[in-house]
């Protein structure tokens, strides 16, 4: 068992005690088990699995990242959604505005449009869990 | 003397004001709560934050540069004001003010730009010499700031640092809430970044850490967040520090009023008492007389 502790600005959004926790790393996606080495990782945004007694819960969240220690997993993002409150019009639309602009800068530095693809993997992932539901 | 009908008219209208005073003191008194709850909220990201970046900071090398960290000139300043969008808060927008024009005349060999965060600081500065170059209004009427509005204006004042050499530091000045009757303005240097030290607890228990990416890598990334969290922990302490002050303020000002009614009921019904006095020596005397 390991404790997860999803936390953003806002607020405080999941403390439990969990089996597993996979989550997506600016490397891939990794998944942390109990007993795991110290780690500190980036995180980019994209959906976060964790188990909980053989039941797999999803969540989509920002970037941010993810730091483990203790046997506890902080995951500080700016934004962390189950399934159910994503608002799929809105992922939509901002997933069309983030492809309009990587396509009128497409020739800029790949650093410039660093923002923007990063709300775009947010829209997709979004509307992917909202779809999968 | 003021006659009867007339004591009574002011009597009402001081009522009036005090039921007004009354229902402020009681609307402050429930977004107070909300703001202080939003406050304890986000401490814990921001404790985090500061763990890492601490631990972070002992991992990456000393000649590490990014534009938020390296020093600058000295001679042009760009201001951060946070005050409230409303008045009728005591004196509450009054002070954070006075803090950032004494801090504006310290700094009058400087060149300072301004950008206003709430109604209030932006009226006050419009009006004299100081350039406002970017205002944010109405973000925080109920009682609450939101993450993105604080990463809006993070973002735009770390395009213009990073973009515009001609900003060398930027400073927040906000209201530091410390208890529903204290708070104190207080001007804090946004960027460059003060050096992140790292406690001596902090480097020992993260020492062992694994980094996915390179430490440097994280931590530059981990910067900007470190702006964004700042400026909502501003807005946060200012909303709370505006209802807090606007609680005692409408608190005393319905004491007040109450102490005029009774002052003013007291005369009143001198006045009255005097009245029937002169109306039963009249009849006293017009029946003496036939």
């Amino acid at each position: 068992m390991l404790r997860l502790e999803i936390v953003t600005p806002e607020k405080k959004v999941l403390d439990a005690e969990v089996d597993s926790v996979t989550v997506p790393t600016a490397s891939g996606e990794a998944g942390l088990l109990a007993n795991h080495a110290p780690v500190v990782s980036a995180m980019k945004p994209g959906i976060l699995t964790y188990a909980v007694k053989g039941s797999v819960e999803k969540m989509v969240v920002a970037g941010g990242f993810v730091e483990m220690n203790n046997n506890k997993v902080s995951v500080l993002t700016d934004s962390a959604e189950t399934a159910a409150e994503i608002d799929t019009e809105a992922a939509k639309a901002a997933r069309e505005s983030a492809e309009k602009e990587l396509a009128a800068n497409a020739s800029s530095a790949i650093e410039l449009t660093d923002v923007t693809r990063e709300q775009l993997e947010a829209a997709n992932a979004r509307i992917q869990l909202a779809a999968g539901k | 003397m003021a006659s009867l009908l007339d004591m009574r008219r002011r009597i009402k209208s001081v009522k009036n004001t005090q039921q007004i005073t009354k229902a402020m003191k009681m609307v402050a008194a429930a977004k107070l709560k909300r703001a202080q709850d939003r406050v304890t909220a986000a401490r814990p990201y921001a404790k985090k934050m500061t763990e890492v970046l601490s631990a972070l900071s002992s991992n990456v090398a000393d000649e590490f540069s990014h534009p938020l960290l390296d020093a600058r000139g000295d001679g042009n300043y760009l201001v951060v004001l946070v005050t409230a969008d409303k008045g009728l808060a005591g004196g509450f927008n009054a002070n954070v003010i006075k803090a950032s024009q004494a801090f504006i005349k310290e700094n009058s060999d400087k060149s300072i730009d301004m950008v206003a965060v709430g109604r209030k600081g932006r009226d006050f500065f419009k009006r004299r010499q100081t350039t406002i170059s970017e205002e944010y209004l109405g973000l925080t009427g109920r009682g609450t700031a939101n993450y993105s509005d604080a990463a809006d204006i993070s973002a735009e004042i770390i395009k213009r640092f990073s973009e515009d050499e001609s900003i060398d530091k930027v400073f927040l000045v906000f209201t530091e809430f410390k208890t529903v009757l204290s708070q104190k303005p207080v001007i804090e240097q946004l960027l460059p970044i003060p050096k992140i030290e790292a406690s001596e607890e902090d480097a020992a228990a993260t020492a062992e850490y694994i980094y996915e990416q390179p430490a440097a890598e994280i931590f530059g990334k981990l910067l900007p967040k470190q702006v964004e969290t700042q400026i909502y922990r501003a807005m946060l302490e200012s909303v709370a520090s505006e209802q807090g002050s606007r609680m005692t303020a409408m608190d005393s000002a319905s004491k007040n009023a109450g102490e005029l009614i009774d002052s003013l009921t007291l005369n009143m019904n001198r006045i009255r008492q005097a009245a029937i006095t002169k109306e039963i020596i009249e009849v006293v005397s017009g029946a003496a007389a036939l």
